[in-house]
């Protein structure tokens, strides 16, 4: 539930959701490099990945900042106390790029890089320290041309984590676009040919072989932007579902024996409600109706509403976007990174959306009072970004105050306790701009201020024999308000990447009563009750067989 | 966001001329036509004479529509209806207006023309899909019903009634209602999506496999027949407007659209080259390179100095296989612009192509010396420093290969390419 502003008399005592921009305590000063210029070069708009996670194994979230610019990534170290400072260069993390996915790929115990650019992708492997080497050509990683998000899985279920590339446009940089008037301003997909994606299997923690024909995914050359991979039908196979760029999206539905079928449109997740192909940038994936399975919610351009597409297991979706009042706070924004999260830890999930535009607005929005100046490039596609609480499945837009009515180009978004005190912070890639650290301090009205007493627990589902954590496990956990659904996944819907560890709010539950988790492989565990207010470790093997 | 345009119409008001009572509003007009203008100022006069006209002033809202000034047209509008109540057009291409940024604005004004007017089919649909786009859907089932029974062969008052059996769970009746907007509209994606997604949820998905895979050839198109609207369109006196629209369409990837209004500007005054030049990548984007190559050589007869209109062209021409029409293009290209690397690496590619290595070189020298920084100019330079290089070992040149791979390895290097391992070691095996 939650609500943005101190209830008024009478009102339910549902927390003040609260956010803080703690960027500039934070060490981070960077400015993210669009690389633009006269030439409005498409990259430099839809650029700006952020990974989350925690690179050098102390125990606390990093951050890796991806620009498009040459040269303009940059690698921050969360040091004790929670300042940041640039190690770009010490890790060997410096280049260029659009996004990212994290995780173990080769089961040594820390978490590696893979890094979509436009040109040759690049996979940078961890010593466990948080020091990067390329890899890129030993594991056949330097998928060529546009790629824009990535996402892990283990199709193939062999314990190693393949990758899922999704891949944007053949680009021409000399393809010149113009508003009417001649203005020039940045071409769109459709100027452009899509192209296939790419699907990588993981060779035993050695390398990578293409295997995108033989699963069937080049079939399609799609505009692509945002993916995730999870189990969306629950038959134990890996799907995966794109967000294609004025294309229709992919759901690419696991056949087994490593074949994908594409089946987005007959599964009603292809097209809106109206049959319409929308302008795919971002996707979050959540259980949002708390009905146990896997919902999307997808970000597009102006003028088109964000999509929600509810999973009725039939197995298929509809577009919800109506029922849940999604659609009106997105209409003249353009967004891109999402994510489901739970704002104030009352047990539903909230909303975040980054926004900004990809060609001038019809109109330039005027900044708050207060507000930075946008770099005056950027003045006629700043935007501002969307936080919509949850209120019994219906969203509601609390967004009125800073930060979320700064105007930003905002791109990636992952939510992440950074601070490690319970509840979910955000973390923004802006371009041009520095990235945005979002303090998460939601209160309980009628405390002076303190935070909320919502209680929470972290899930983090290990796997010994593979030594990392056990992306794609489904987990659901019985609590005195009824079974929840959460995944071990790690949010990354557009350029971006966060910790795998599952986030749940409990509100005034302060224990669990229990767990099931399902296996990436399909084994299933039951683990016992759980106090709130902790990490819980998983760990397969120790819980009961079911 | 809803204050945007609340704040437009304030500042509109703000900016009237004064008609007796109301204040007409006034456009921006920089760079528009004297066409419009003109027609914009004797509209003007006539408030001016007849403020209280109300006629007069929706013929200026439906003016000002037509140009593309809607927040002005939706001001002019709300005083055609306030004065002249008993006219159906002026609430409903209100509404149609107000719909575009709230559908739940639009509602009483759709219901107010259709009680002036409620033979008129289109404005059931449109008030239909406000009432879906709120919620409201049985509300909206009866408009579509309606509709249907008011124009029968009203592709979208099916395909409404469809979509409304098919959030309802009704399969069947989704699937009858739909079967009838696809016979109406085959051309219409949209509804054969739909109607896919019907017969999958009905339990015949070889059925739903079939239809969704013959829509995957359709192109996006939303297109509703109302005589109406496209009356006010049609006023439009400027390419300008046109291609406003057809910009609208293909932010979208509505490229049918985009063509149609592209086509429509063009029959009004063929001599506008920004007309062609869209029509042209437009078409390109359509699969049709040989309809795009004829649209650019028009804009390009009317305007060569269109900007990029040469640079598209002389792609254009290459992709068709015309190298030698493509190189004398692309260096047109460059005499209006010498610093454009894209028309380098086609010189470039096309020398290469005719073997003529130290053009080739030059020309890539120059691109790399223009942009260094561009990471598909540089992969691109690197592939083709590559080839030059493999091409001069082909023809015993190693000291000149070793050259070309140097540079592409110094271009790889400061890229942190991947590629850079494999340089170093073809540059090592030419220098052995």
């Amino acid at each position: 539930m939650g609500t943005a502003e101190a209830p008024g008399a009478g009102a339910a005592a549902a927390p003040v959701v609260r956010f803080v921009d703690v960027t500039a305590k934070s060490g981070i000063d960077q400015v993210l490099p669009s690389g633009t210029d006269s030439t409005y070069p498409m990259p430099a708009v839809m650029g700006g990945g952020v990974a989350v996670f925690d690179a050098d194994g102390d125990g606390d979230l990093d951050l890796y900042v991806i620009a498009p610019a040459p040269g303009g990534n940059r690698f921050y170290l969360q040091q004790e106390g929670g300042a940041f400072t640039d190690a770009t260069a010490a890790a060997g993390l410096e280049g260029d790029g659009m996004g990212c996915a994290v995780g173990d790929l080769d089961n040594d115990g820390d978490l590696d890089l893979y890094v979509t650019r436009v040109g040759p992708d690049r996979l940078l492997v961890n010593d466990g320290k948080g020091v990067f080497a390329d890899r890129s050509e030993p594991w056949n990683a330097a998928v060529p041309g546009w790629s824009s998000s990535a996402a892990l899985l283990d199709y193939d279920r062999d314990g190693y984590l393949d990758l899922y590339v999704a891949r944007y446009v053949a680009f021409d940089p000399a393809r010149v676009c113009s508003q009417h008037g001649g203005r020039r301003d940045f071409c769109g997909p459709t100027e452009f040919e899509g192209l296939s994606d790419v699907l990588l299997h993981n060779l035993g923690g050695t390398g990578f072989e293409d295997v995108s024909a033989a699963a069937g995914i080049t079939a399609v050359t799609d505009a692509g932007l945002g993916v995730v991979a999870a189990d969306f039908d629950h038959d134990g196979e890996v799907d995966i579902y794109v967000a294609n760029d004025a294309d229709p999206n992919n759901l690419w539905i696991h056949q087994g024996g490593g074949r994908f079928l594409d089946d987005g449109v007959l599964q009603g997740s292809a097209f809106n409600r109206w049959g319409n192909s929308e302008a795919g940038m971002g996707i979050a994936v959540g259980d949002a109706d708390l009905d146990q399975d896997l919902d999307l919610f997808v970000t597009h351009l102006i003028t088109e509403t964000n999509t929600y597409y509810r999973n009725l297991m039939l197995p298929g979706f509809e577009d919800a976007t109506i029922d849940t009042e999604l659609g009106a706070a997105s209409l003249d924004l353009t967004g891109f990174g999402a994510a489901f999260f739970d704002a104030d830890n009352d047990g539903d999930l909230d909303l975040a959306v980054a926004n900004g535009a990809v060609k001038r607005r019809p109109s330039a929005l005027a900044a708050p009072d207060g507000a930075t100046a946008p770099v005056p490039f950027w003045a006629d596609y700043v935007e501002p970004n969307l936080l919509l609480l949850n209120e019994d499945g219906r969203f509601v837009n609390a967004s009125a105050r800073a930060p979320w009515t700064e105007l930003n180009l905002s791109r990636a978004l992952v939510p992440a306790d950074l601070d490690g005190d319970g509840d979910l912070d955000l973390v923004i890639a802006n371009l041009d701009g520095t990235p945005r650290l979002l303090r998460n301090l939601t209160i309980d009205p009628g405390t002076d201020g303190a935070p909320t007493a919502s209680n929470w627990l972290r899930i983090r589902a290990f796997d010994p024999g593979l030594r990392r954590e056990a992306i794609g496990a489904r987990i659901t956990v019985r609590t005195p308000d009824g079974a929840r659904l959460v995944h071990a996944l790690p949010p990354g819907s557009y350029l971006s990447a966060g910790p795998a560890t599952a986030h749940l709010g409990l509100g005034d539950a302060d224990a669990v009563q229990g767990f099931e988790v399902v296996w990436p492989d399909g084994h299933a565990e039951r683990f016992p009750s759980a106090a709130a207010n902790q990490v819980v470790e998983l760990i397969r093997g120790e819980g009961q067989p079911k | 966001m809803t204050a945007r345009p609340l704040t437009l119409l304030l500042f509109a008001a703000a900016t009237a001329a004064p008609a007796g009572a109301q204040q007409i509003p006034n456009p921006r007009l920089e760079g528009t036509e004297p066409a419009v203008r003109q027609r914009l100022a004797s509209l003007q006069a006539d408030l001016r004479a007849a403020a209280g006209n109300g006629d007069a002033w929706g013929r200026y809202g439906m003016a000002l529509e037509a140009h593309t000034f809607t927040d002005e047209a939706i001001v002019a509008y709300r005083h055609a209806h306030e004065l002249s109540p008993r006219t159906f057009r002026w609430p409903y291409l209100l509404a149609a207006l107000i719909d575009e940024r709230s559908a739940a604005d639009s509602l009483p004004l759709y219901r107010a023309a259709l009680g002036l007017d409620p033979d008129y089919a289109p404005a059931h649909v449109r008030l239909a899909e406000a009432l879906e786009r709120t919620g409201q859907f049985d509300a909206a089932n009866q408009e579509y019903a309606q509709a249907a029974r008011l124009d029968p062969a009203n592709a979208h008052a099916h395909a409404g009634l469809g979509r409304l059996a098919l959030t309802a769970g009704d399969s069947d009746a989704a699937i009858r209602h739909l079967s009838r907007a696809r016979e109406l509209a085959a051309e219409n994606r949209s509804f054969a999506v739909t109607l896919a997604q019907a017969h999958a949820r009905a339990g015949d998905r070889q059925r739903g496999q079939q239809i969704a895979a013959a829509a995957r050839s359709l192109g996006r198109i939303n297109y509703r027949d109302d005589p109406i609207r496209s009356s006010v369109h049609d006023l439009a006196l400027d390419a300008r407007s046109y291609l406003r629209r057809a910009n609208a369409h293909r932010v979208h990837g509505e490229l049918a659209l985009a063509q149609r209004e592209l086509r429509a500007g063009i029959a009004l005054d063929a001599s506008r080259p920004e007309l062609h030049f869209a029509l042209a990548e437009v078409l390109a984007a359509s699969g049709d390179p040989a309809g795009s190559l004829a649209a650019a050589r028009s804009a390009y007869q009317l305007h060569p100095e269109l900007e990029g209109v040469a640079p598209f062209l002389a792609r254009a021409l290459f992709q068709t296989g015309d190298l030698s029409g493509a190189l004398a293009m692309a260096e047109e290209a460059l005499r209006l612009d010498a610093s454009d690397v894209s028309m380098m690496l086609l010189v470039a590619l096309v020398s290469a192509e005719r073997g003529d290595v130290v053009r080739t070189v030059d020309v890539l020298d120059r691109a790399y010396r223009e942009r260094p920084q561009d990471p598909p100019t540089r992969d691109g330079l690197i592939q083709l420093l590559t080839n030059v290089g493999e091409a001069m070992v082909s023809s015993g040149l190693p000291d000149a290969a070793a050259g070309q791979f140097r540079k592409a390895l110094d271009l790889a290097e400061e890229a942190g390419s991947p590629e850079a391992a494999g340089l170093r070691r073809r540059l090592a095996q030419i220098r052995r």
